[in-house]
Protein backbone atom coordinates (compact mmCIF):
# COMPACT_ATOMS: atom_id res chain seq x y z
CA UNK A 1 0.00 0.00 0.00
CA UNK A 2 1.41 3.42 -0.89
CA UNK A 3 2.15 5.96 1.81
CA UNK A 4 -0.53 8.26 0.46
CA UNK A 5 -3.17 5.56 0.59
CA UNK A 6 -2.06 4.65 4.09
CA UNK A 7 -2.64 8.24 5.24
CA UNK A 8 -6.26 8.01 4.17
CA UNK A 9 -6.80 4.62 5.73
CA UNK A 10 -10.35 4.30 6.91
CA UNK A 11 -11.44 7.67 5.58
CA UNK A 12 -13.97 7.47 2.81
CA UNK A 13 -13.71 10.23 0.23
CA UNK A 14 -16.63 12.36 -0.79
CA UNK A 15 -17.54 14.50 2.23
CA UNK A 16 -21.27 14.34 2.97
CA UNK A 17 -21.89 11.89 0.13
CA UNK A 18 -19.15 9.56 1.36
CA UNK A 19 -20.56 9.73 4.87
CA UNK A 20 -24.12 9.11 3.69
CA UNK A 21 -23.09 6.08 1.62
CA UNK A 22 -20.98 4.72 4.48
CA UNK A 23 -23.95 5.10 6.82
CA UNK A 24 -26.15 3.34 4.28
CA UNK A 25 -23.78 0.38 4.06
CA UNK A 26 -23.69 0.09 7.86
CA UNK A 27 -27.47 0.35 7.92
CA UNK A 28 -27.97 -2.37 5.30
CA UNK A 29 -25.66 -4.80 7.07
CA UNK A 30 -27.29 -4.04 10.44
CA UNK A 31 -30.77 -4.51 8.99
CA UNK A 32 -29.77 -7.80 7.32
CA UNK A 33 -28.59 -9.01 10.71
CA UNK A 34 -31.44 -7.59 12.78
CA UNK A 35 -34.32 -8.75 10.60
CA UNK A 36 -33.31 -12.37 11.25
CA UNK A 37 -34.80 -11.96 14.71
CA UNK A 38 -37.49 -9.37 14.12
CA UNK A 39 -41.12 -9.65 13.03
CA UNK A 40 -41.41 -10.42 9.32
CA UNK A 41 -43.05 -7.09 8.54
CA UNK A 42 -39.94 -5.20 9.67
CA UNK A 43 -38.03 -6.46 6.61
CA UNK A 44 -40.16 -4.45 4.20
CA UNK A 45 -39.87 -1.38 6.45
CA UNK A 46 -36.09 -1.65 6.59
CA UNK A 47 -35.91 -1.78 2.81
CA UNK A 48 -37.89 1.44 2.54
CA UNK A 49 -35.71 3.06 5.21
CA UNK A 50 -32.71 2.01 3.12
CA UNK A 51 -34.33 3.55 0.05
CA UNK A 52 -34.62 6.87 1.88
CA UNK A 53 -30.96 6.62 2.84
CA UNK A 54 -29.79 5.79 -0.68
CA UNK A 55 -31.76 8.77 -2.02
CA UNK A 56 -30.13 10.99 0.63
CA UNK A 57 -26.68 9.76 -0.39
CA UNK A 58 -27.51 10.29 -4.08
CA UNK A 59 -28.59 13.83 -3.25
CA UNK A 60 -25.31 14.51 -1.48
CA UNK A 61 -23.48 13.14 -4.52
CA UNK A 62 -25.50 15.37 -6.86
CA UNK A 63 -27.09 12.35 -8.53
CA UNK A 64 -30.75 13.07 -8.09
CA UNK A 65 -33.54 15.50 -8.75
CA UNK A 66 -36.39 17.07 -6.85
CA UNK A 67 -39.07 14.52 -7.81
CA UNK A 68 -37.05 11.56 -6.63
CA UNK A 69 -36.12 13.28 -3.41
CA UNK A 70 -39.69 14.27 -2.64
CA UNK A 71 -40.80 10.68 -3.15
CA UNK A 72 -37.99 9.29 -1.00
CA UNK A 73 -38.75 11.78 1.79
CA UNK A 74 -42.41 10.83 1.62
CA UNK A 75 -41.43 7.20 2.04
CA UNK A 76 -39.08 8.05 4.93
CA UNK A 77 -41.80 10.01 6.71
CA UNK A 78 -44.30 7.22 6.17
CA UNK A 79 -41.96 4.74 7.88
CA UNK A 80 -41.71 7.05 10.91
CA UNK A 81 -45.46 7.41 11.31
CA UNK A 82 -46.43 3.88 10.33
CA UNK A 83 -48.98 1.91 12.28
CA UNK A 84 -49.17 -1.75 11.43
CA UNK A 85 -51.73 -1.48 8.66
CA UNK A 86 -50.38 -4.08 6.29
CA UNK A 87 -52.91 -3.50 3.50
CA UNK A 88 -52.19 0.25 3.43
CA UNK A 89 -48.47 -0.44 3.45
CA UNK A 90 -48.86 -2.85 0.55
CA UNK A 91 -50.66 -0.15 -1.49
CA UNK A 92 -48.01 2.35 -0.51
CA UNK A 93 -45.15 0.11 -1.61
CA UNK A 94 -46.98 -0.67 -4.84
CA UNK A 95 -47.25 3.05 -5.58
CA UNK A 96 -43.56 3.40 -4.83
CA UNK A 97 -42.71 0.60 -7.26
CA UNK A 98 -44.74 2.32 -9.95
CA UNK A 99 -43.05 5.65 -9.28
CA UNK A 100 -39.52 4.29 -9.42
CA UNK A 101 -40.12 2.02 -12.39
CA UNK A 102 -41.72 4.79 -14.43
CA UNK A 103 -38.85 7.02 -13.50
CA UNK A 104 -36.29 4.40 -14.48
CA UNK A 105 -38.10 3.84 -17.73
CA UNK A 106 -38.45 7.55 -18.55
CA UNK A 107 -34.98 8.67 -17.54
CA UNK A 108 -33.22 5.84 -19.37
CA UNK A 109 -35.13 5.32 -22.63
CA UNK A 110 -34.38 2.19 -24.56
CA UNK A 111 -33.50 2.20 -28.21
CA UNK A 112 -32.17 -0.62 -30.36
CA UNK A 113 -28.57 0.39 -29.77
CA UNK A 114 -28.70 0.79 -25.97
CA UNK B 1 -59.65 2.21 37.43
CA UNK B 2 -60.71 3.11 33.94
CA UNK B 3 -62.58 5.88 32.17
CA UNK B 4 -62.44 9.49 33.35
CA UNK B 5 -59.89 10.24 36.02
CA UNK B 6 -60.71 12.08 39.22
CA UNK B 7 -58.97 15.46 39.48
CA UNK B 8 -55.35 15.71 40.53
CA UNK B 9 -53.88 12.36 39.70
CA UNK B 10 -50.84 13.86 37.98
CA UNK B 11 -48.83 10.65 37.87
CA UNK B 12 -51.70 8.70 36.34
CA UNK B 13 -52.18 11.47 33.82
CA UNK B 14 -48.52 11.37 32.84
CA UNK B 15 -48.58 7.60 32.53
CA UNK B 16 -51.76 7.53 30.46
CA UNK B 17 -50.79 10.36 28.13
CA UNK B 18 -47.28 9.09 27.38
CA UNK B 19 -46.78 7.75 23.90
CA UNK B 20 -43.74 7.26 21.75
CA UNK B 21 -42.43 10.16 19.71
CA UNK B 22 -40.61 9.28 16.50
CA UNK B 23 -40.69 12.62 14.72
CA UNK B 24 -38.41 15.22 16.27
CA UNK B 25 -37.60 18.89 15.74
CA UNK B 26 -34.02 19.80 14.90
CA UNK B 27 -33.48 21.50 18.22
CA UNK B 28 -30.82 20.80 20.83
CA UNK B 29 -31.73 19.70 24.33
CA UNK B 30 -30.01 21.62 27.13
CA UNK B 31 -27.44 19.54 28.99
CA UNK B 32 -29.15 20.34 32.29
CA UNK B 33 -32.38 18.80 30.97
CA UNK B 34 -30.58 15.65 29.87
CA UNK B 35 -29.06 15.39 33.33
CA UNK B 36 -32.55 15.59 34.82
CA UNK B 37 -33.54 12.62 32.65
CA UNK B 38 -30.57 10.65 33.99
CA UNK B 39 -31.60 11.67 37.48
CA UNK B 40 -35.04 10.21 36.76
CA UNK B 41 -33.39 7.01 35.50
CA UNK B 42 -31.30 6.76 38.66
CA UNK B 43 -34.47 7.00 40.77
CA UNK B 44 -35.78 3.70 39.37
CA UNK B 45 -36.09 0.74 41.74
CA UNK B 46 -33.14 -1.67 41.64
CA UNK B 47 -33.14 -5.28 42.74
CA UNK B 48 -30.39 -5.81 45.29
CA UNK B 49 -30.45 -2.09 46.01
CA UNK B 50 -27.37 -1.35 43.91
CA UNK B 51 -27.81 0.75 40.82
CA UNK B 52 -25.67 -0.85 38.15
CA UNK B 53 -27.17 1.01 35.21
CA UNK B 54 -24.87 3.26 33.21
CA UNK B 55 -26.16 5.86 30.78
CA UNK B 56 -24.23 7.07 27.78
CA UNK B 57 -25.71 10.32 26.52
CA UNK B 58 -25.08 11.18 22.89
CA UNK B 59 -25.78 14.63 21.43
CA UNK B 60 -23.06 15.21 18.82
CA UNK B 61 -24.60 15.19 15.37
CA UNK B 62 -22.06 12.87 13.76
CA UNK B 63 -22.27 10.44 16.66
CA UNK B 64 -26.08 10.45 16.39
CA UNK B 65 -25.86 9.77 12.67
CA UNK B 66 -23.54 6.83 13.18
CA UNK B 67 -25.81 5.40 15.85
CA UNK B 68 -28.85 5.73 13.56
CA UNK B 69 -26.94 3.85 10.88
CA UNK B 70 -26.71 0.79 13.13
CA UNK B 71 -30.17 1.24 14.65
CA UNK B 72 -32.87 0.33 12.12
CA UNK B 73 -35.44 0.85 14.88
CA UNK B 74 -34.52 4.54 15.09
CA UNK B 75 -36.69 5.84 12.30
CA UNK B 76 -36.72 9.48 13.45
CA UNK B 77 -33.83 11.87 13.99
CA UNK B 78 -33.62 12.55 17.73
CA UNK B 79 -31.58 15.37 19.28
CA UNK B 80 -30.16 13.02 21.86
CA UNK B 81 -29.84 9.33 22.47
CA UNK B 82 -29.40 7.76 25.86
CA UNK B 83 -27.86 4.30 25.76
CA UNK B 84 -28.98 2.29 28.77
CA UNK B 85 -26.25 -0.13 29.75
CA UNK B 86 -25.68 -2.62 32.52
CA UNK B 87 -22.38 -2.58 34.32
CA UNK B 88 -22.08 -6.35 34.43
CA UNK B 89 -18.62 -6.09 36.03
CA UNK B 90 -19.95 -4.18 39.01
CA UNK B 91 -23.02 -6.42 39.17
CA UNK B 92 -20.73 -9.45 39.39
CA UNK B 93 -18.70 -7.83 42.17
CA UNK B 94 -21.88 -7.12 44.11
CA UNK B 95 -23.09 -10.68 43.77
CA UNK B 96 -25.77 -9.66 41.25
CA UNK B 97 -24.31 -11.86 38.55
CA UNK B 98 -25.90 -14.15 36.03
CA UNK B 99 -28.62 -15.44 38.38
CA UNK B 100 -29.89 -11.87 38.81
CA UNK B 101 -29.72 -10.87 35.15
CA UNK B 102 -33.49 -10.76 34.71
CA UNK B 103 -33.86 -8.47 37.70
CA UNK B 104 -31.24 -6.13 36.28
CA UNK B 105 -32.95 -5.96 32.89
CA UNK B 106 -36.25 -5.24 34.61
CA UNK B 107 -34.65 -2.44 36.60
CA UNK B 108 -33.25 -0.95 33.42
CA UNK B 109 -36.77 -1.12 31.99
CA UNK B 110 -37.99 0.89 34.96
CA UNK B 111 -35.21 3.41 34.31
CA UNK B 112 -36.36 3.62 30.69
CA UNK B 113 -39.92 4.36 31.74
CA UNK B 114 -38.74 7.00 34.22
CA UNK B 115 -36.84 8.72 31.43
CA UNK B 116 -39.87 8.63 29.13
CA UNK B 117 -42.20 9.98 31.79
CA UNK B 118 -39.80 12.68 32.98
CA UNK B 119 -39.19 13.77 29.39
CA UNK B 120 -42.79 14.98 29.21
CA UNK B 121 -42.13 17.54 31.94
CA UNK B 122 -39.53 19.20 29.72
CA UNK B 123 -41.70 19.24 26.60
CA UNK B 124 -39.72 16.34 25.19
CA UNK B 125 -40.86 13.15 23.56
CA UNK B 126 -39.01 9.87 23.52
CA UNK B 127 -38.95 6.43 22.02
CA UNK B 128 -37.32 3.26 23.34
CA UNK B 129 -35.08 1.70 20.71
CA UNK B 130 -34.49 -2.01 20.89
CA UNK B 131 -33.66 -2.60 17.22
CA UNK B 132 -29.96 -1.84 17.05
CA UNK B 133 -26.79 -3.87 16.74
CA UNK B 134 -25.20 -4.33 20.15
CA UNK B 135 -21.71 -4.99 18.82
CA UNK B 136 -21.84 -1.96 16.54
CA UNK B 137 -22.97 0.29 19.38
CA UNK B 138 -20.09 -1.01 21.49
CA UNK B 139 -17.67 0.14 18.82
CA UNK B 140 -19.29 3.56 18.35
CA UNK B 141 -19.56 4.33 22.08
CA UNK B 142 -16.29 2.72 23.13
CA UNK B 143 -18.06 0.47 25.61
CA UNK B 144 -15.79 -1.86 27.55
CA UNK B 145 -16.56 -5.58 27.67
CA UNK B 146 -18.09 -5.16 31.15
CA UNK B 147 -20.74 -2.70 29.92
CA UNK B 148 -23.68 -4.33 28.17
CA UNK B 149 -25.83 -2.05 25.98
CA UNK B 150 -29.42 -3.13 26.56
CA UNK B 151 -31.67 -0.43 25.16
CA UNK B 152 -31.59 3.12 23.90
CA UNK B 153 -34.01 5.97 24.39
CA UNK B 154 -34.23 8.51 21.58
CA UNK B 155 -35.31 11.93 22.81
CA UNK B 156 -36.16 15.25 21.28
CA UNK B 157 -38.79 17.93 20.96
CA UNK B 158 -41.78 16.51 19.06
CA UNK B 159 -42.69 18.08 15.72
CA UNK B 160 -46.21 19.40 15.21
CA UNK B 161 -46.94 16.23 13.14
CA UNK B 162 -46.32 14.24 16.27
CA UNK B 163 -48.94 16.17 18.18
CA UNK B 164 -51.63 16.39 19.46
CA UNK B 165 -51.22 13.36 21.62
CA UNK B 166 -53.62 10.61 20.71
CA UNK B 167 -56.36 9.79 23.16
CA UNK B 168 -54.95 7.42 25.76
CA UNK B 169 -55.99 3.90 24.87
CA UNK B 170 -58.73 2.41 26.97
CA UNK B 171 -57.61 -1.16 27.61
CA UNK B 172 -60.07 -3.88 28.45
CA UNK B 173 -58.82 -4.34 31.98
CA UNK B 174 -60.61 -7.65 32.39
CA UNK B 175 -58.40 -9.09 29.68
CA UNK B 176 -55.24 -8.25 31.60
CA UNK B 177 -56.38 -8.69 35.17
CA UNK B 178 -57.04 -11.84 37.13
CA UNK B 179 -58.28 -11.75 40.71
CA UNK B 180 -56.91 -14.17 43.26
CA UNK B 181 -56.10 -16.85 40.69
CA UNK B 182 -55.62 -17.12 36.96
CA UNK B 183 -58.84 -17.93 35.20
C1 LIG C 1 -38.06 -2.79 24.83
C2 LIG C 1 -38.66 -1.92 23.77
C3 LIG C 1 -38.04 -1.76 22.55
C4 LIG C 1 -38.60 -0.92 21.57
N1 LIG C 1 -37.92 -0.74 20.39
C5 LIG C 1 -38.40 0.12 19.49
C6 LIG C 1 -37.66 0.39 18.29
O1 LIG C 1 -36.58 -0.15 18.06
N2 LIG C 1 -38.17 1.31 17.43
C7 LIG C 1 -39.35 1.94 17.66
O2 LIG C 1 -39.74 2.77 16.84
N3 LIG C 1 -40.09 1.71 18.77
C8 LIG C 1 -39.63 0.82 19.70
N4 LIG C 1 -40.33 0.60 20.85
C9 LIG C 1 -41.57 1.38 21.10
C10 LIG C 1 -42.83 0.56 20.85
O3 LIG C 1 -42.97 0.30 19.48
C11 LIG C 1 -44.03 1.37 21.39
O4 LIG C 1 -43.87 1.57 22.76
C12 LIG C 1 -45.33 0.65 21.10
O5 LIG C 1 -45.57 0.67 19.72
C13 LIG C 1 -46.52 1.28 21.84
O6 LIG C 1 -46.64 2.64 21.55
P1 LIG C 1 -46.75 3.71 22.75
O7 LIG C 1 -45.53 3.58 23.60
O8 LIG C 1 -46.87 5.03 22.07
O9 LIG C 1 -47.97 3.36 23.53
C14 LIG C 1 -39.82 -0.24 21.84
C15 LIG C 1 -40.45 -0.42 23.06
C16 LIG C 1 -39.89 -1.21 24.03
C17 LIG C 1 -40.56 -1.35 25.37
Amino acid sequence: MSEEADDRKGILPGGEAGLAFAETLAFLATAANGTLHEPKLYGTLRLMQALDRVAGAMEAAGLTDEALLVKAREIGARVTTLGFDQAAWEDFTNDAVQFFVERLHDTHPVSRDT
Amino acid sequence: MSGALPDSLPVMERILSRHVTRDFQERPIPEETLLQLIRAACAAPWGGGAHVGRYVVVTANLNLRKIRAVSPGMTGKPSAVIALCLDTGEAEELGLGSGQKTALYLALGAAMQNILLAAQDFGLGGCPIGSFHRGALRILLGLPESLEPVLMVAVGFPTPVDRPKPEPPEPDLSRFTHWERFS
